[in-house]
């Protein structure tokens, strides 16, 4: 673990040789965040409501969405197709299989994405906002519900880029749908669900647990029930799901780096 | 020296070719894209007639073409140039005979072309099979849908050049897109339509440099005066060549006395 | 130290099976330098590759140290040190003190020992300057001599190197071959070198391995090769004119047109005598002089011109302990 630290403190220093860029680039992601919600506010205040839901509501979805995101994005982002098809056809993956550590580790370590925590701060900041205009009465328990919302949504955002990952060990091409499961998946749990297809839902609830991490934690910090299907109860499966939903990507990792070393680059 | 453009544009064209799996996969986000606001549109005029002058019909259409020009306008080059720049290659355009600008808007929409043939057409003739969306049904209104598109790629090089032509005086041309990016996009509407804007806002959206990107483009396609946004993009075209003529001047001269 | 029996790779593709190694056998003990060498593509970066547990073989046993490599991998990793010539192991845009620093704690390398160690290595392979530098602005033989250190830094007990002296310049070469001579006699570091430079193997290795189309074809002493390391070189003659030609104290071995390869041992005879001795005879239009290179060595152990042990065939089932450091068993 200690090693772990070490490897991404080099990470971050080495994004930090250029602190100017750093910075802006830090506050640009924010910026975008910020922006964004702006806009959902704007919108969703010119009709009057979504599905229901008022502008705070959605706001709330929306921060606790691009939080996880951000943060998930932070550590994974070494994992996401372009930059780890690279590691994989220039040989740097066999650079990495050859030290005394979990390959996952390495590769997780050899660069961390500092300006998405601009997105993870500003993603935090947008659902107090969100919060606060929806009058929410914040006690502890909501609180921790909040939390636990924000880390499910980045465990499952790294496990998507981990998913992806795996695939590029068998195919070295990065694959793009990715994109459409982190990007577009923080993007599907901005909105309330109840505006979804069954089909979506059932995706989004089931298999890429993004409902279960952002919708339902908020329906307990709005006080709020859920549509039928998808009662607030369902805040236990939350961890749960999340962390099948983990597992499984780290099984099929796992599968991926022997199929790598079963047959070379 | 039209030979050359055209040449120009041909190679930008097969330059854009040599990324066809990005394109295929990309399509697959644009549309997951498209398909997520369709939703939140649709939900949002469940009991709605029209919102600002669109209704949603016009809102539908409005998500569709910003999944089309998402990738022209914001094209993923956009920092060959200012690379290029820094790094001394862009010298070798200063050493060759005629226009630079010119040259570069060809290449340029050559590119454009080849995404738009496949990642621009694909998500809203798909989508338009599928949802009652508002598309031209006339010759010419396709007609003007081509000029339009052609003007917003014409308009999205300016607005690429001019974020670029930073790399001229500082090197710091990557921290400053990161910071104005957000507004642009916001403030062109790709976020939500400018029509939602408050008050001056609004005006400025539908009328000001950044409608030529995509608002005009969109009143083009759900036929909302669409002449009148043509002749939009076409001034600001110009205007927006004029200003990167001069800015070009300009960053030249500071290179040739400076050096890289 | 590193035990090998049939080792085999073959890659599959959904048209075509391609053998990359087929059934080395290999017993290195610990300290020995070895050479590993043969023509490109022949399997020399797939050995390493499975000796060092990143890639699984199609069949065959191999141990390194007691572990086996593809199965036991980070436990190996702790023991080993690698050197990619390609490619680097260090942090690109961090100061090489960094990565050094940061070797330290992959290896759990205590906190005296690392000083020691690393303030010796710095002195020897002359990297003081070197280390506030950026890894990416440092050159190729400075690099070089840093992979190295970083590598044996750990104090590993293999040394695995694939073709670390490509691209350097003399100097260079000469720095990092007296550096792992060095390591491998004071330290006993088993060393592998993989290499098709000719140089470094005459120089370094005091056993060579020859591998072609994934076969061990010579396994043996390095002194047992002395026609080919004797220092045979090659003048290269191109003519004005078709003519034969023929030099006392040097040997035809091939034509074509104009141009003439002579082969001749400057034991024997020197260079500049022999080019005398061309120029006496007939009048040409350029000359040059060419080293032997690795396909030389395999064209000559093909040839059944280099006398001394060659492995036995895969499928006789090799006796073990063959080639331990024993006296070269002769022939099969």
């Amino acid at each position: 673990m200690a090693v772990a630290g070490q490897l991404a403190v080099a990470a971050v220093r080495a994004k930090s040789l250029q602190p100017a860029l750093l910075v802006a680039r830090t506050l640009g992601a924010a910026v975008i965040i910020v922006v964004e919600a702006i806009g959902v506010a704007l919108l969703i205040d010119r009709f009057g409501g979504l599905g229901g839901w008022a502008t705070g509501d959605v706001l709330l979805l929306v921060g606790i969405g691009e939080a996880g995101l951000g943060f998930g994005l932070l550590v994974g982002d070494t994992l996401e197709p372009p930059a780890f098809s690279l590691l994989v056809r220039e040989g740097r993956l066999d650079s990495l299989l050859v030290r005394p550590v979990p390959v996952l580790l390495s590769v997780v370590t050899s660069d961390v994405q500092v300006r998405e925590v601009g997105r993870g701060a500003a993603g935090i900041g947008v659902a107090l906002w969100g919060a606060w205009q929806a009058d929410v009465d914040w006690t502890p328990a909501r609180a921790a519900v909040a939390v636990m919302a924000v880390v499910c949504c980045a465990v499952i955002v790294l496990a998507v880029l981990l998913l992806g990952a795996a695939s590029t060990l068998y195919t070295v091409e990065g694959s793009e749908f990715v994109n459409a499961f982190t990007y577009g998946g923080a993007a599907l749990a901005a909105n309330p669900l109840q505006i979804y297809s069954s089909a979506l839902r059932f995706l989004f609830l089931w298999v890429v647990p993004f409902g279960l991490a952002v919708y339902v934690p908020s329906l307990h910090v709005l006080d709020r029930t859920g549509p039928p299907g998808i009662p607030a109860s369902l805040l236990v499966v939350t961890p749960l799901a999340t962390v099948a939903f983990a597992t499984v990507a780290g099984l099929a990792w796992r599968r991926g780096v022997r199929h790598y070393a079963s047959t070379g680059s | 020296m039209l030979g050359l453009h055209r040449a120009l544009f041909a190679a930008g064209f097969q330059r854009q070719a040599t990324y066809r799996l990005a394109l295929f996969s990309g399509l697959a986000t644009n549309v997951f894209f498209g398909v997520i606001r369709t939703a939140l549109f649709l939900a949002l005029y469940e009991e709605r007639g029209a919102v600002g002058g669109l209704d949603r019909a016009d809102a539908l259409t409005y998500v569709w073409v910003v999944q089309a020009l998402f990738g022209l306008v914001w094209a993923t080059w956009i920092w060959e140039l200012p690379d290029a720049v820094r790094s001394g290659a862009f010298e070798a355009e200063l050493t060759r005979p005629g226009g630079i600008l010119g040259r570069l808007l060809a290449f340029d929409l050559g590119r454009s072309a080849n995404i738009a043939i496949l990642r621009t057409t694909v998500p809203l003739v798909a989508a338009a099979l599928v949802l009652h969306l508002r598309v031209p049904t006339s010759v010419a209104g396709w007609a003007l849908v081509l000029a339009s598109a052609a003007l917003a790629g014409v308009a999205g090089f300016c607005f690429r050049f001019l974020i670029g032509a930073s790399a001229f005086w500082t090197s710091d041309y990557r921290g400053a897109y990161s910071l104005t990016f957000p507004f642009l996009w916001f403030l062109s509407g790709f976020l939500i339509p400018v029509e939602y804007f408050p008050g001056a806002l609004r005006t400025l959206g539908e009328l000001g440099p950044l409608a030529a990107m995509l608002t005009a483009p969109v009143r083009v396609v759900t036929g909302r005066s669409p002449g009148t946004a043509v002749l939009l993009q076409l001034v600001w075209a110009v205007v927006l060549l004029a200003a990167c003529r001069a800015v070009l001047a300009r960053g030249e001269r500071r290179l040739v006395v400076h050096g890289g | 130290m590193i035990e090998a029996q049939g080792l085999t790779k073959e890659f599959r593709t959904r048209r075509r099976r391609s053998v990359a190694v087929a059934g080395i056998d290999l017993s290195i003990e610990a300290g020995e330098f070895v050479g590993y060498a043969g023509p490109n593509g022949a399997g020399k970066s797939t050995t390493v590759k499975m000796l060092t547990g990143i890639l699984v073989p199609t069949s065959g046993t191999v141990t390194v140290d007691g572990l086996v490599p593809w199965k036991q991998r980070r436990l190996l990793a702790a023991r080993i040190g690698v050197v990619f010539g390609q490619r680097t192991s260090l942090w690109w845009d961090l100061p090489l003190s960094r990565s050094f620093e940061l070797v330290r704690h992959l290896y759990r390398v205590p906190p005296a020992d690392h000083a020691r160690r690393l303030a010796s290595l710095v002195e020897l392979l002359e990297l003081g300057p070197q280390l506030d530098q950026p890894v990416r602005s440092l050159s190729l033989g400075q690099r070089m001599r840093a992979e190295l250190a970083a590598a044996v830094l750990p104090a590993p007990r293999v040394l695995f190197l694939d073709e670390p002296t490509i691209g350097l310049d003399v100097e260079a070469k000469a720095a990092v071959r007296g550096f792992l001579a060095e390591l491998n006699q004071t330290e006993g570091t088993t060393v592998v070198l993989t290499t098709h430079d000719v140089d470094d193997l005459t120089r370094l290795c005091r056993r060579l391995l020859v591998i072609d189309h994934g076969r061990l074809i010579h396994d043996g002493a390095v002194e047992d090769l002395p026609r080919l390391f004797g220092g045979h070189r090659v003048l290269v003659v191109d003519l004005l004119e078709d003519r034969t030609l023929e030099v006392p104290g040097a040997r035809l071995v091939r034509d074509e047109g104009l141009r003439r390869w002579f082969e001749f041992s400057p034991a024997e005879l020197s260079a500049p005598e022999l080019v005398a001795r061309v120029l006496a005879e007939v009048e040409v239009r350029d000359l040059t002089l060419e080293e032997p290179d690795i396909e030389d060595v395999v064209r000559r152990i093909y040839r059944g011109e280099v006398s001394g042990p060659t492995p036995p065939p895969r499928s006789s089932g090799a006796a073990p302990g063959g080639a331990r450091g024993d006296p070269p068993r002769t022939g099969w």
